[in-house]
């Protein structure tokens, strides 16, 4: 972790220095607990949804299901000839390199596994995803060390402001690592750590569980929802443009900017400044924080204004609905950080003009150490729920409630100042595929390959 | 007029209809009118068309046996919070008298052998042990209490039955009609209830001991009346027993834990909207548990009433008046089922599992009043629940089910505006003893005023003061350390 860390910094440096920008070469294996059984791998006493597969908690999820309880979406992982064993993530600057890379690993494994699927995804502009917005802003900062001693995120606000106990950049909570990595301390109410979550086995110290959702994104779809939305309220005489509307179901513009900071419009600004794109957390205001920049220099952030009420950034929004921060819920607040992922999204499928017809979306990743506290929590208590963490309704973007159209009713506050209720039905992500699975460390990686 | 919880699904099998919808609208209209000088409570009837509706949910498990078992994420001691939230405990009072003739009032452990019981004195005028009863309780105390149905043979969990009732809804309707409360009761249970079960037949009498230096002797019984018992229940011949077998030991009609009444709901919200010192306005960092302790209202360590009082208090600073909407109640507004696995670790759908037995998901758009359900296996289903999971923990109690029933208070809101302003709204001083703070570490924080009915001098405009330091004053006397 330290080292893929140490590298991303490289590049980051690299970048604002005009410099070459290092590769990025990376490959990652996970595997599921049927491949980790067939390799002969004790993982008696691993997470207990891992063990019995994402199909055996559809029900949960939501995806709607078909004959024989099987997905009906899905376009693999459901079948025993589709099943997903083992997936592959690899990085490579370009599609070529990439190519060659998984042709080589693909070769190594023909022995033994047969190829399912495969996705080419890439970093859209802006690292926007298909409905347009600016993706992976917020990510929880993980609390501990490197060998060198120096803290494992940068930790940029002054030490003498309580909040530096709390956040790691302003509004970045920062999460014992054992919420995300089998072998430390865990996250539990309050800052101070939980007991040390003793990996079930010794190969999987330092590993994590990896929930792979294979996302399809209609944009076509979603941009007619929101134009009904938008027609909806017009006639009920309340007049907000498509984009004010989009903005209040994700919870911040396109460009990323949260909306409880500029209620009107994005404001690049702050949208692209990591000081303040976080710094927020709904149940009150933040006053200003002294934070020290890259260069040494330091720097006053500015105040930012609470949103209780979701005035601004509705209780339902996306970024809300899954992470209420200080906010409401039905688990109270102190709760809230043992929720929180490692999250990586990233794009899938050609831009619309290249290929009309084409599968596109997400590909969802995310790591923890508990996926029923975490990923399914979040998605099934939260994002499916109409009266959690709130009453106002499902999440807008990702919520299933088990059909292929589902039914919402959700609540926002329109421009005249009330509080709306407005239907806010379909679907326009689609999970095609997904599984459990355990990314090992490469300690156990090795143990994994000599057994 | 107010409308009970469950709507008029019982009054109107009454031959007393109009009598009872009369009677329960007079009684919440009391309890309103009781709290109605506080600027910012709204009488949920005078509301107009400008008001608005929000609710707020919180999860049925008990915070408090999470914290006193330190759950966290071990699902062993979890186990033993849901086996503990079963545990049903029964205090009696008992009148202590002293040789220099002073009397008091004690609680002590239910114990008929020892002569400490309850009973009602029967038509011939005797009060026996063949009657004895507890004040009982179960330790569920977020709104939201269930009973496990065992077999009485092998003890397999046949149903589990979750409500939200609150009791003044059952005194109230069996008062007025008891046959059809014993009824309901019957139907509810499928069970033979009769009205005798659930009414007191005379006065109840509890037990008088003369406590001496080394010996304690009983005196015999007394009328419990005649004393001053803080529980939500009246002991007279014709009043309702909400600690009736059907309402404990064999089952779940109503709630019964103490502080689980629709009373304590009304005085809460009215309570959570006053101003409070330690959060003049809604920019304050101030989190729930901390603003209970401030205004004195609700109990600390449950998740229920912190999330009550926050939510009520945050739209009363924000410009409106506030109260519970009619029908004023404690409802379930969801239960997710998805968790539950059968016996081959299967899933199941979740209406083969689930009935709802009084109230609707879906009573208004957006509001779910359901006040009791039940969940079983599949009808001709060859298992019985024990032999189940839900979320990975066995399903021999209802524990796991309940953290996953969300219940709801709906609130009503009337904005003040320019042709209606609401009155002022003083900033009160905190209200709390010191306490004991359930998520920050150090636990004791001691609120404001505390610090300045001691007298250490903390200075008027540092009302949000740091609550560790404040305690550490109060403690060492009001010397900085
Ligand atoms: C195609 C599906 C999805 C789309 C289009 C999408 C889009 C977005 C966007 C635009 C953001 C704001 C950027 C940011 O704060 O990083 C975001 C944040 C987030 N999303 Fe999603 N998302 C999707 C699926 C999911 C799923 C399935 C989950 C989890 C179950 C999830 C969890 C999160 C979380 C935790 C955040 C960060 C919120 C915060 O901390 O404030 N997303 N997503």
């Amino acid at each position: 972790m330290a080292k893929a860390l140490h590298h991303r910094d490289l590049r980051r440096e690299a970048k604002q220095q005009g410099e070459p920008v290092p590769p990025i070469a990376s490959l990652a294996i996970a595997f599921s607990a049927q491949a980790l059984a067939r390799l002969g791998m004790p993982t008696a006493g691993a997470d207990p949804n891992f063990d019995r597969g994402m199909l055996q908690d559809l029900r949960t999820i939501g995806d709607p299901l078909g004959e024989d309880d099987l997905p009906s979406d899905w376009r693999f992982g459901h079948t025993d000839e589709t099943r997903i064993d083992l997936l592959l993530v690899g990085g490579e600057s370009s599609e070529p390199s990439l190519n060659s890379l998984f042709e080589k690993w693909c070769g190594i494994l023909s022995s033994g596994w047969a190829l399912v699927h495969w996705d080419f995804a890439r970093r859209r502009e802006d690292d926007k995803e298909f409905f347009g917005f600016n993706d992976g802003v917020s990510q929880p900062g993980i609390r501990g060390l490197r060998p060198d001693g120096t803290p494992l995120v940068n930790r940029p606000i002054s030490s003498d402001d309580p909040r530096s106990l709390e956040f790691a950049r302003p509004g970045q909570r920062l999460v014992w690592p054992g919420n995300f990595i089998l072998g430390y301390q865990r996250e539990v109410e309050g800052n101070s750590p939980g007991s040390i979550f003793e990996p079930p086995q010794s190969w999987m110290r330092n590993g994590s569980y990896l929930v792979y959702r294979r996302l399809n994104q209609n944009p076509e779809r979603f941009r007619e929802a929101v134009e009904g939305l938008r027609a909806y309220l017009a006639s009920q005489g309340e007049i907000a443009s498509h984009d004010w509307l989009s903005a209040r179901l994700v919870g911040r513009w396109k460009d990323g900017t949260p909306v409880v900071m500029s209620p009107d419009g994005p404001n690049t600004e702050i949208g692209k400044d990591v000081f303040r794109n976080n710094n927020f957390r709904y149940a009150f205001g933040e006053q200003e924080i002294k934070v020290t920049q890259q260069d040494g220099s330091t720097r006053i952030v500015m105040a930012t204004p609470g949103d209780p009420r979701g005035k601004l950034i509705p209780l339902m929004a996306h970024i809300r609905q899954i992470n209420p921060r200080a906010g409401q819920s039905e688990e109270g607040a102190e709760q809230h950080p043992q929720k929180l992922m490692l999250r990586r999204g990233v794009t899938f499928g050609k831009e619309i003009e290249e290929d009309p017809e084409g599968e596109r979306g997400l590909i969802f990743l995310a790591y923890q150490t508990s996926i029923s506290r975490q990923f399914l929590f979040v998605q099934s208590t939260w994002a499916n729920s109409a009266n959690a963490p709130t009453s106002w309704g499902p999440d807008p973007i990702i919520s299933q409630d088990g059909t292929a159209s589902p039914k919402r009713r959700i609540r926002v506050f329109v421009p005249s100042g009330r509080p709306h209720d407005c239907p806010f039905n379909g679907r326009w992500v689609i999970p095609t595929a997904g599984e459990y699975l355990f990314l090992p460390s490469l300690t156990g990686l090795k143990e994994l390959c000599q057994s | 007029m107010y409308i009970p919880p469950p709507r008029y699904i019982d009054f109107d099998r009454s031959s007393r209809s109009n009598a009872l919808k009369r009677g329960w609208d007079r009684l919440i209209g009391q309890a309103i009118e009781n709290v109605s000088d506080l600027p910012r409570v709204l009488d949920p009837l005078k509301a107009t068309n400008n008001a608005i509706q929000d609710s707020v949910t919180w999860s049925g498990f008990p915070r408090a046996l999470d914290s006193w078992f330190d759950v966290g994420n071990d699902p062993a001691r979890m186990a033993a919070a849901h086996r503990a939230a079963e545990v049903v405990y029964r205090t009696v009072p008992v009148v202590v008298a002293r040789p220099d003739r002073s009397e008091q009032l004690a609680n002590v452990p239910f114990n008929p052998g020892q002569n400490i019981y309850l009973a009602p004195q029967r038509r011939n005028g005797v009060v026996s042990a063949n009657d004895a009863f507890g004040l009982t309780e179960r330790p569920q105390d977020e709104y939201l209490e269930w009973h496990t149905v065992r077999d009485p043979q092998t003890g397999a969990v046949l149903r589990i039955d979750f409500t939200s009732e609150p009791p003044e809804y059952w005194s109230f309707l069996a008062e007025q009609d008891a046959e059809l409360a014993a009824t309901v009761y019957s139907e509810l249970l499928d069970e033979q209830v009769d009205t005798d079960d659930i009414i007191f037949p005379g006065d109840v009498f509890c037990p008088r001991f003369l406590v001496n230096t080394n010996e304690v002797i009983y005196l015999g019984h007394v009328r419990l009346a005649d004393q001053r018992i803080d529980f939500p229940a009246r002991f007279e011949a014709g009043n309702y027993n909400p600690d009736n077998t059907w309402n404990t030991k064999r089952g779940a009609v109503h709630l019964i834990q103490r502080n689980n009444t629709l009373l304590a709901e009304i005085n809460l919200a009215a309570n959570a909207t006053r101003r409070f010192a330690v959060r003049p306005d809604l920019q304050a960092q101030i989190d729930r548990f901390t603003l209970t302790a401030c205004g004195g209202f609700g109990g600390l360590n449950r998740n229920s009433d912190p999330s009550i009082g926050s939510f009520v208090n945050t739209l009363a600073l924000d410009n409106h008046r506030v109260m519970v909407s009619n029908p004023l109640g404690l409802f379930i507004s969801e239960v997710q089922l998805g968790g539950f696995r059968d016996p081959q670790g299967n899933s199941v759908d979740r209406d083969e599992i689930l009935t709802t037995v009084r109230g609707d998901w879906n009573d208004e758009p957006g509001r779910a009043r359901v006040v009791r359900f039940s969940i079983h296996p599949p009808e001709g289903a060859g298992y019985t629940l024990d032999q189940c999971t839900f979320n990975d923990h066995a399903l021999d109690t209802g524990g796991p089910i309940a953290r996953k029933t969300f219940i709801a208070v709906h609130g009503i809101a009337e904005p003040g505006t320019l042709q209606n302003p609401l009155p002022d709204h003083p900033i009160e001083l905190c209200g709390a003893d010191l306490v004991e703070h359930p998520t920050l570490r150090p636990k004791l924080f001691a609120p404001v005023n505390w610090a300045s009915r001691l007298q250490v001098g903390v200075p008027e405009d540092s009302l949000a003061i740091d609550s560790t330091r404040a305690m550490m004053r109060v403690m060492t006397g009001g010397r900085e350390v």
